[in-house]
């Protein structure tokens, strides 16, 4: 019995180095962008996604989207100062409509194009020297023909994964675009801004 | 007695202890909280701030916006689109090359200008093996073979080096967004366009187009996604235009 204990435990220390290893790569800003673009990838893909309706498709693409960026803090980023004067339920509200139209853009958009032929370069991860953990992962995209720099900003969650806050394409920053317009609103009802934004994913 | 009341008394300062605690962590956790995004919060307000650029023919400019979006349903999507289905990417892709390699006075002259003397050399070495080895550009020998890479500079960018202000936002029909600054810049890059001093306005004007068509036939779908996703699609095309061009000038 004692000899047997002694056996496993040099097996239970090496697996615990190794599985500790595998979550320590797995955890690195830049393997998690690989990651969740790859399973985009073959999500859209697989037959049975491209088999099933428009709204599943969108319903599909809305979770995997809604457990990789964060959008209550994308939410909070692109109203900028109108962010104060929304109530809880009202910043809950926008951050699920705001998802739900990045998510139907992003849809539209890559469902034109031509998944062979899309490739992704990973260059390099800047960390940030900043009190939350952020970490930009510089990408090129390389779509038939194009190539287009795109860089990921991600923020480490309380769970140790990483999750994106905010995209940049050719330099230009997505939040920050909605931020400028959401600047001229200061003045609009949190209400109407949410309506607003509802009818852009309806339409 | 007097035990069991020391003991309720130490139990008291326990729990009164613990609470406190409790909340003085939560408060921390709070207040951590805060202060992580408003440190986030500042950096996209100081972003912002960068990117103001005033707008004061507003109304003039969202007119010809809405020109330019309907020019694009109308006539250069379609066109683009009927282009890209009968032109194979390997020809439009040397089109492209052979206007990148046209414009090479254009990006040589602005490195110049901005000090960059090893982007002005690059360039040069570029457009000579582009335009021997690579048959007047339609190849990109000097990138793809000797790994080189062009440095895209206009004289936008050059005034931007030396502190130039945008001074304000102006849409051109069928250009698009430009700013004071970027038309000036235009004006002055156009002298530099080898083409503009054929004596032949139609070929002029027709390469413009072949280009416009070209180089629209690899982004179609851009401007569409723009428009789906803006909340609105002018100040949406505004701040991208002065992002990029800010990102732009950095480099």
């Amino acid at each position: 019995m004692i000899k047997q204990k002694k056996y496993l435990l040099p097996i239970c220390l090496w697996v615990m180095i190794f599985t500790s290893l595998i979550c320590f790569a797995e955890t690195s800003p830049m393997n998690c962008v690989q990651k969740n673009f790859d399973e985009i990838v073959s999500i859209l893909k697989s037959p049975l996604f491209k088999n099933k309706t428009e709204k599943e498709q969108q319903n599909e693409m809305y979770e995997k989207l809604d457990s990789n960026f964060d959008f209550k803090i994308i939410s909070m980023l692109a109203l900028g100062r109108n962010w104060k004067r929304f109530s809880p339920g009202q910043r809950d509200e926008f951050a699920n409509y705001f998802s739900k139209l990045v998510t139907k853009v992003y849809l539209s958009k890559i469902r034109g194009e031509n998944l062979d032929g899309i490739k992704v370069d990973y260059v390099k991860t800047i960390d940030l020297k900043t009190k939350s953990r952020r970490s930009d992962v510089y990408t090129v995209l390389h779509n038939n023909g194009t190539k287009t720099p795109v860089v990921y900003r991600m923020m480490q969650t309380e769970s140790n994964d990483w999750k994106a806050y905010d995209i940049l394409v050719e330099g230009v920053s997505l939040i920050a675009n909605y931020r400028d317009t959401y600047r001229t609103k200061s003045m609009i009802p949190p209400e109407t801004i949410i309506k607003e934004l509802k009818a852009k994913v309806e339409k | 007695m007097k035990n069991s009341k020391v003991l309720i008394f130490f139990l008291l300062i326990t729990i009164v202890g613990c609470c406190s605690s409790v909340v003085s962590f939560s408060s921390i956790v709070f207040a951590a909280d805060e202060e992580e995004f408003s440190e986030l919060m500042d950096e996209y307000e100081e972003k912002n701030k960068q990117t103001r650029v005033a707008d004061p023919l507003y109304w003039c400019n969202y007119g010809v916006f809405k020109f330019n979006d309907k020019m694009y349903d109308w006539f250069i999507e379609p066109a683009a689109n009927g282009y890209k289905f009968v032109v194979p990417e390997g020809i439009r892709s040397c089109i492209g090359n052979f206007f990148t390699n046209l414009f090479f006075p254009i990006r040589f002259i602005n490195n110049f200008l901005q000090g960059d003397f090893r982007g002005a050399g690059t360039e040069a070495e570029i457009f000579f093996l582009n335009t021997t080895v690579g048959m007047l550009g339609i190849a990109q020998v000097a990138q793809e073979t000797f790994d080189l890479q062009i440095s895209d500079e206009d004289f936008g960018q050059t005034l931007g080096k030396y502190h130039v202000g945008e001074g304000f936002y102006i849409v051109w029909p069928f250009l698009g967004p430009s700013t004071l600054r970027d038309t000036f810049g235009m004006a002055g890059d156009s002298l530099f366009y080898p083409l503009n001093y054929l004596d032949a306005p139609e070929v002029v004007i027709g390469s413009k187009i072949l280009y416009t068509i070209n180089s629209t036939s690899y982004r179609i779908d851009d401007y569409n996604t723009l428009r789906k996703g803006a909340i609105d699609p002018y100040m949406a095309l505004k701040n991208g235009y002065i992002q990029q061009r800010i990102e732009k000038i950095k480099k």
